[in-house]
């Protein structure tokens, strides 16, 4: 087995942030709530949200304290995208990812030496994963890593499809073959800087939700060193950590935004029955029955795979089951919550204006069964089904 | 064992390739092998040796290697009572 055991404080199992991180997380979110309708309308990055988070060193939550991150582990990470989520879903997604290749680094390559600076300038680091030419296969890659002029560099040009805020990051972690003759499967995870990097826009992200992640494709050219290629091969760093934790995280994010829809149609409910109006639209404890049900099935989750997260534990099959499922369920139902949550505030939430809104959620929200998308899920499962033992 | 192994994996579409040629120890996910694959190698390990891996042996590490798998199913044939041929 070839695993870097890193610094990545998978381990603290609090259940919440630092008391003094709840303040700066209010405010964050605050920030972050302040200007979604804005970053929404126009498409544009969310910058005063990212600059809020920097502020309150929320960028560097996975990196552990004596790095300068904050030692959240999993439960707190998803504690913070759920919160986050509740005042924009852009700006928590865009967290949520970050969190995640952050974690990949930390957990995986703790001897980078952009590792260091990247936390302590809190970089926001993107995924580049996507690619022409693979349908979507996070585990297929068709451009390959060459030797470089000067030795010891490489070189890698990649067609990335969906690049998240990918003319803001400070930093990428991109996935390619080992070499350009090796097997598509046989993949390598690079961290690279900004600087070594010539990006080239490609398209435009003008969607129906999340709009405020700015994704669209870039051509990327990248000269790197050999120190900066991960040590462990990528199909390990993504069952151990990237997999699992994109599953958690974007489930957290997606059931935050479920619940700040259920939020306002209580709010709503709440104002008509203080005019008078009895509060019986079973929409309202429909949603609310769901919401809890994603909820249980998220911290399940957390438990089944903070050992395998903090590495003390293999990643099995049917931890790969349970996560699948999740992400399914937790991406249909939480657009179900929405829309239950839109039947209660009538107009007022289908409106894109005021504070009984829930447009800007449930168009956010219908990005979530596409991401990995879950007829994909669902046929993989179907098959490793058939690996589990006992009453499942 | 490693044979029988071998000529399972070359049943499989994914595998077929270096099935009978690649080494014992050599890495099964660099040189092709991916998840769902691996699901239908272990139903015709199964199948084939009679013996259900536990699920906590289900890993990655599992089927990285030929004597990986060859070591799950030995102490799997030998908890049955049953010796390898």
């Amino acid at each position: 087995m070839t695993r870097t055991k890193g610094t990545y404080a998978g381990s603290p199992r609090t259940g919440r942030p630092a008391e003094d991180g709840e303040e700066a997380l209010r405010r964050a979110t605050a920030v972050a709530a302040e200007h979604a309708a804005d970053v929404d309308r126009g498409a544009r990055f969310p910058e005063e949200a990212v600059a809020a988070l920097r502020a309150h060193g929320l960028v560097a939550a996975a990196a552990p304290v004596h790095l300068g991150g904050q030692g959240a582990g999993v439960r707190a990470l998803t504690r913070i995208a759920e919160r986050l989520a509740r005042g924009c879903g852009s700006t928590a997604m865009i967290w949520a990812m970050h969190q995640i290749q952050l974690a990949c680094l930390l957990q995986h390559h703790p001897d980078a030496p952009l590792l260091k600076r990247a936390v302590a300038e809190q970089w926001l680091i993107a995924s580049v994963t996507s690619e022409v030419g693979v349908g979507g296969d996070l585990r297929r890659s068709s451009a390959g890593v060459s030797h470089g002029e000067r030795a010891n560099t490489y070189t890698l040009r990649k067609q990335g499809t969906t690049v998240s805020y990918g003319a803001q990051a400070q930093g990428y972690l991109l996935t390619a073959r080992r070499d350009t003759d090796a097997d598509g499967g046989n993949q390598v995870a690079v961290l690279a800087a900004r600087d070594q990097v010539t990006l080239t826009r490609t398209g435009d992200w003008d969607t129906l939700g999340m709009r405020g992640t700015c994704s669209p494709p870039f051509d990327l050219d990248v000269t790197f060193d050999g120190d900066q290629i991960l040590p462990v091969p990528f199909g390990d760093i993504a069952a151990r950590t990237m997999v699992p934790l994109s599953h958690l995280l974007w489930a957290a994010v997606w059931v935050g935004l479920a619940g700040e829809a259920v939020r306002r149609a209580v709010d709503v409910s709440r104002r008509r029955g203080r005019g008078g109006t009895v509060p019986d639209n079973p929409a309202l404890s429909l949603a609310h029955a769901r919401l809890t049900g994603i909820r249980a099935q998220l911290d399940a989750a957390v438990a089944a795979s903070e050992p395998v997260l903090d590495g003390s534990a293999e990643p099995t099959m049917a931890l790969g089951v349970e996560l699948n499922a999740l992400k399914v369920a937790v991406s249909d139902t939480a657009i179900e919550i929405a829309r239950l949550s839109l039947d209660v505030c009538g107009m007022a939430g289908f409106t894109e204006q005021g504070p009984h809104s829930v447009a800007r959620i449930l168009r956010d929200l219908h990005s979530a069964p596409l991401m990995i998308s879950n007829r994909r899920l669902l046929a993989a499962n179907s098959q490793m089904l058939l690996t589990l033992r006992g009453d499942r | 064992m490693h044979e029988q192994i071998r000529a399972i994996m070359s049943e499989l579409s994914k595998l077929s390739s270096f099935a009978l040629t690649i080494h014992d120890d050599d890495d099964l996910w660099d040189a092709g092998m991916d998840s769902l694959t691996s699901v239908q190698l272990l139903l015709r390990l199964e199948e084939h040796f009679e013996v259900e891996i536990p699920e906590d042996a289900l890993t990655r590490d599992t089927f990285r290697t030929i004597k990986a798998m060859s070591d799950v199913l030995l102490a799997q044939l030998e908890t049955k009572g049953s010796p390898a041929s």
